[in-house]
């Protein structure tokens, strides 16, 4: 768990956190000026002595050093060093701390690089120099080995007793170095360590006493740790050549530092009640502050970094550290989640998530952090999934609140099958949702611009909320394309009728560039559906009524639109509704030919005539209806017939007379008006050219008009907003045996009057028609489609026409409706059932 | 005459052990008694038996016209239409059967019958059945909903599968309004009687059987539910009356 850099855990590890708060940069001054100090002093070495290992560094130089003592320049150095350090420890606890953080950083690397660079130069360089110096060594007085250690035991106690020590450090380090020199390194270790154990073992007595209160204890445990962390630095810059020389020798034994540790861990945490009520204590403080409560974070905080430095972090109390987490929120998320409303509870969970982390960051060993976010992940999230999404998905989707949801999929993301989980909601929500839009007749008007509406709102929340996560953008398209198509042919006949109420003449509300971009959002939804060739006959209907009466509004995005369905359906989708147009522009010639014609006739009469041809097959098919036309009308349609076929023999003009309109010229008391009417209303008004008073018999009679017809005719001239007959009597419906007058007291603020049609019941019946040409065009597919695959095929099974057939159809059939068509083409001959296998049909020729 | 008799005994292989089952008149089918029972019921102007001709027909032989007996017989004759012979399926039938006379045609009857019972010759006669129905000179393709229900009734006289009466009652019922019924459909049922056990299970829509059968199928479990419901609500009020014993 731990870094490996770091496997033993020493002081430097620990105080470059303090020394982070500011002092850094002078850290690594000081770490540079210590390089410095060794670099000129090494370099003359080796240019003299040992050319033959250039590349060692400089801890080698210490390493050489130590065998010639009579280099006075060395020791020198040292003291000068054992003064900076000591004369810094006055200056700043922290800066001390970091001086010996580099020393014994090097002390580490030392380590290593020895073995190799003395295996490398033995048999060399170091032969030859111990031969020179190595002639009159100087003796020791008997008793200076005792007296020294003496004078040492005595430095080392006043610092564990945190008195003034009588020597001075340079005295003391020198003392140790000599004691060195003379080969009791290993006494003096023995004897540095029974002094150190003694100490540490008298310190276990205070945490005995039972009564103490677990911050006090802990306060108290910390307090003995900082003191004996104080002191085994300070012992061990008196200790140091004893640290960097023999102890460096010997790999099995510790450093001081770590023999420190060890005496530590072994006499006061190992201590078992002691170990309990440490951890007990810290897990309280968690416990507390998890609660809401302020605690002291620093004595936490140095607390467990003591626990890492000795090694038991992990076994004593990061399992029951993560145990307890468990156990809280595993009853917290219980809980909440039955208290709290979803938004509430998530957000609570994602402060939970913050404050652990921030606990990692502040106190906690950073190897916690991933067991721990996990495990709170999964007691407030990951337990939890499906009852959050049941609970508040919807109304989240519902009320639109962009913010929880972006939350909640941050979260879920978090955990594993989280975002799965929410995908699946996500689907059925959308499909419950649009079903509800889609499916209720009642809300036939608004449907088109509620799935508009509906669409925008889960794109913008893919977007926002779900980071336009692609699994997101395909789920929502398959739900969109599952419930559109629940309420078969519907949808796609208003959505013809609403794209037919954008493009008509008259529509305000929208620039071009909005119109566009409302196009383009429609065709995402025409996209969804499957029957698009209802979709084509309705928008073909709501067409040719816009390109008869001129009432599109612009030619751009009538054009517009239809790219986009020929990009979407291919050209043959489109072909026809182009022959609409091409139609149009035809006829535009055709008027200006006629006219310069009519010109040259010398025609009399004052009635403008204007005719579109219509190619049959393009258009929708319109009942022909037989009406009266006054003699001048019948005129002027024989004058254009003999001209146009004249230009196209061969062909065959058919008159629809339900599709012409006219604008007459009319004269009442109020002054002139320009009536602009269907021309079924035209012919009802030009009977009152002739005579005061008519009955709905006389007006049948004269115009030829259907019956049903007539009356809706009458009641828009007389029962409507601009009521230029009356009605004898007055009413609402036209009754047999009613009389009309013309009404020579008509008013209207307008010059120019429109009197529409009324219209109510023939959409009705023009829709059902519609519909139902759709169907039967369907069954013409079907039968076309599996004769022609029969044909090809000869023989085949049941299972594998039905499927082939569904690849051919692009609008969607029932498979009993599919097996009817099988049955009619069986029953007329065009395929026959295998006689030895009747699930299998042959063609027959 | 010497001629006629070499015919019949051609045709028939074991005609001694044959002969004294045939009947008093002597027995031997001969073209002559064949023409002379023909006349004796042919019509007026056609020269086929007609609807009077064959009432009669059918009186001498002592069964009525709507019995299986008949249709097996018109089945041995090749009749094109029902209430017909003409000459040549009359003649052509008697010599088939090898009978000249009422009699004669009445004793054959038994095995006309037992040959009617063979899973083969059965489906032949199924078969016949259908166009057996059909009104020839109007052109008709699909056999009316009525004709078709008693034919299935008379065409399964000999052997009832259980699922015909649910099959019938559904068509009587005609919850979805069909008229006719295709020579397809009328095929089909026999599998469908054959393949199809009673409790319906093994039926699948996805397979080849005409929709008709989807819409039985549905129609009956849908039936059978109820009925069980209605079974299960009455199951407490028989607990109830067991105490009070």
């Amino acid at each position: 768990m731990f870094p490996t850099g770091l496997s033993s855990p020493n002081p430097p590890a620990q105080e470059v956190r303090q020394a982070a708060d500011g002092n850094t940069s002078k850290k690594r001054k000081l770490n540079n000026t210590e390089k410095d100090d060794f670099d000129p002093i090494s370099s003359p070495k080796t240019s003299s002595s040992c050319s033959s290992s250039s590349s060692s560094s400089t801890s080698n130089h210490i390493q050489k050093r130590l065998r010639f003592e009579d280099s006075l320049d060395f020791i020198g150095l040292d003291v000068k060093m054992a003064e900076e350090s000591s004369s810094q420890q006055s200056r700043s606890k922290n800066l001390f701390m970091s001086t010996v953080a580099g020393g014994h950083h090097a002390n580490g690397l030392t380590k290593t690089s020895t073995a190799s660079s003395f295996a490398n130069s033995k048999p060399g360089s170091a032969k030859k120099l111990v031969i020179k110096n190595l002639k009159d060594k100087p003796k020791l007085p008997d008793n200076y080995t005792d007296e020294t250690w003496q004078k040492l035991k005595e430095a080392v106690e006043a610092i564990q007793n945190s008195t003034s020590i009588k020597y001075n450090l340079e005295e003391l380090y020198q003392a140790v170095e000599n004691l060195c020199s003379y080969k009791i390194s290993a006494n003096l270790y023995k004897q540095l360590r029974q002094v150190c154990e003694d100490h540490i073992k008298a310190q276990i007595h205070q945490f005995r006493e039972e009564s103490l209160d677990s911050v006090l204890f802990l306060k108290k445990i910390d307090k003995c740790w900082q003191d004996h962390c104080r002191q085994m630095i300070m012992i061990r810059s008196i200790f140091l050549f004893l640290d960097r020389t023999y102890v460096l020798q010997n790999s099995m034994l510790p450093s001081i530092w770590d023999m420190g540790l060890d005496l530590f861990r072994t006499h006061i945490i190992s201590d078992q009640k002691v170990q309990n009520k440490t951890i007990d204590g810290i897990l309280l403080l968690i416990e507390r502050e998890r609660s809401g409560e302020a605690i002291d974070r620093s004595l936490l905080r140095s607390l467990l970094s003591m626990l890492s430095d000795l090694q038991i972090y992990q076994d004593s109390f990061e399992q029951r550290f993560l145990e307890e987490t468990n156990r809280l929120y595993a009853a917290e998320g219980q809980r909440l989640m039955q208290e709290r409303e979803v938004p509430e509870y998530l957000h609570h969970v994602n402060k939970r998530l913050e404050e652990e982390a921030d606990r990692v960051i502040t106190y906690l060993d950073q190897s916690t952090q991933k067991p721990l976010i996990a495990t709170v992940e999964k007691q407030l999230l990951g337990e939890h999934l499906t009852a959050i999404l049941q609970k508040g998905l919807n109304s989240l989707l519902d009320e639109n609140r962009i913010q929880d949801l972006s939350l909640l999929y941050q979260l879920f993301s978090r955990v594993r099958g989280g975002v799965q989980a929410l995908l699946q909601h996500w689907i059925e929500y959308i499909k419950a949702f649009g079903s509800t839009i889609v499916i209720n007749p009642e809300k036939d008007r608004t449907m088109v611009q509620e799935l508009l509406d509906f669409k925008d709102k889960v794109d913008h929340i893919i977007d926002v909320c779900f980071l336009k996560n692609e699994k997101f953008v395909n789920a929502m398209k398959e739900a969109f394309e599952t419930f559109i198509n629940k309420r078969p042919n519907k949808p796609a006949e208003l959505i013809a009728k609403y794209v037919d109420s954008k493009l008509r003449a008259g529509n305000k509300e929208a620039t071009d560039e909005e119109l566009e971009k409302m196009l383009d959002k429609i065709m995402i939804i025409f996209r969804f559906i499957y029957g698009k060739d209802v979709f084509e006959a309705f928008y073909k209907k709501d067409l040719a009524k816009r390109l008869l009466v001129g009432k599109s509004a612009s030619v751009d995005a009538e054009k517009s639109m239809l790219s986009k369905l020929k990009h979407e359906c291919g050209a043959a989708f489109t072909s026809k509704l182009e022959g609409m147009f091409k139609d149009m522009e035809l006829s535009k010639d055709i008027m200006v030919q006629f006219k310069q014609y009519m010109q040259n006739q010398n025609m009399p009469g004052n009635i403008e005539l204007t005719v579109n041809i219509l190619t049959m097959g393009y258009w929708p098919t319109y009942v022909p209806m037989e009406v009266h036309l006054p003699a001048e009308m019948v005129k002027l349609q024989e004058i254009f017939k003999t001209f146009y076929l004249g230009k196209h023999s061969g062909r065959k003009l058919q008159w629809q007379s339900t599709l012409g309109h006219c604008v007459l010229k009319a004269e009442f008391k109020e002054g002139k008006k320009e009536l602009q009417v269907s021309l079924f209303q035209t012919l009802v008004l030009l009977m009152f050219n002739e005579g005061e008073e008519f009955s709905l018999e006389e007006i049948k009679q004269a115009t030829g008009i259907e019956d049903g017809e007539l009356r809706r005719t009458l009641q828009s001239l007389a029962c409507g907003k601009a009521r230029v007959l009356t009605k004898i009597p007055k009413g609402k419906d036209v009754d047999d045996g009613d009389k009309f007058t013309c009404n020579d007291d008509f008013r209207h603020k307008l010059f120019r009057i429109k009197i529409n049609q009324i219209q109510m019941k023939e959409t009705v019946e023009e829709q059902a028609s519609t519909t139902e040409r759709v169907f039967q065009d369907r069954q013409y597919q079907i039968d076309a489609a599996i004769v022609r695959i029969m044909k090809m095929r000869k023989t085949l099974s049941h299972n594998l026409l039905v499927s082939e057939v569904y690849n051919q159809l692009k609008f969607p059939v029932k498979p009993a409706d599919l097996k009817k068509r099988i049955e009619s083409l069986i029953d007329r001959d065009y395929m026959e059932r295998d006689k030895e296998n009747p699930n299998q049909y042959n063609y027959v020729a | 005459m010497d001629s006629a008799l070499e015919q019949a005994l051609l045709q028939e292989p074991c005609g001694d052990s044959r002969k004294n089952e045939l009947g008093c008149n002597g027995g031997e089918a001969s073209l002559q008694r064949i023409e002379q029972l023909f006349k004796h019921y042919k019509d007026e102007c056609d020269d086929a038996i007609l609807e009077d001709g064959m009432e009669k027909f059918c009186n001498d032989l002592q069964v009525d016209p709507t019995e299986f007996k008949v249709l097996v017989l018109a089945w041995k004759f090749q009749a094109a239409t029902m209430c017909k012979f003409t000459r040549a399926e009359f003649v052509e039938g008697c010599k088939a059967i090898q009978a000249d006379s009422i009699e004669g045609i009445r004793a054959r009857f038994s095995s006309i019958l037992n040959e009617a019972k063979s899973e083969e010759k059965f489906k032949d006669l199924y078969r016949f059945t259908f166009q057996f129905g059909l009104d020839c000179e109007e052109g008709q393709r699909s056999l009316h909903r009525e004709i078709a229900v008693a034919l299935w009734r008379l065409v399964f006289t000999q052997n009832v599968p259980p699922i015909l009466e649910p099959w019938l009652n559904f068509l009587t019922e005609n919850p979805s309004g069909i008229k006719g019924i295709s020579r397809d459909t009328w095929n089909m049922f026999l599998n469908f009687t054959q393949v199809i056990g009673p409790d319906l299970s093994n039926y699948s829509e996805d397979e080849a059987w005409p929709s008709l059968f989807d819409t039985f199928v549905e129609w009956e479990m849908e039936r059978r539910k109820k009925e069980e419901d209605a079974n299960c609500s009455t199951c407490p009020h028989t607990d109830g009356l067991c105490p009070s014993e």
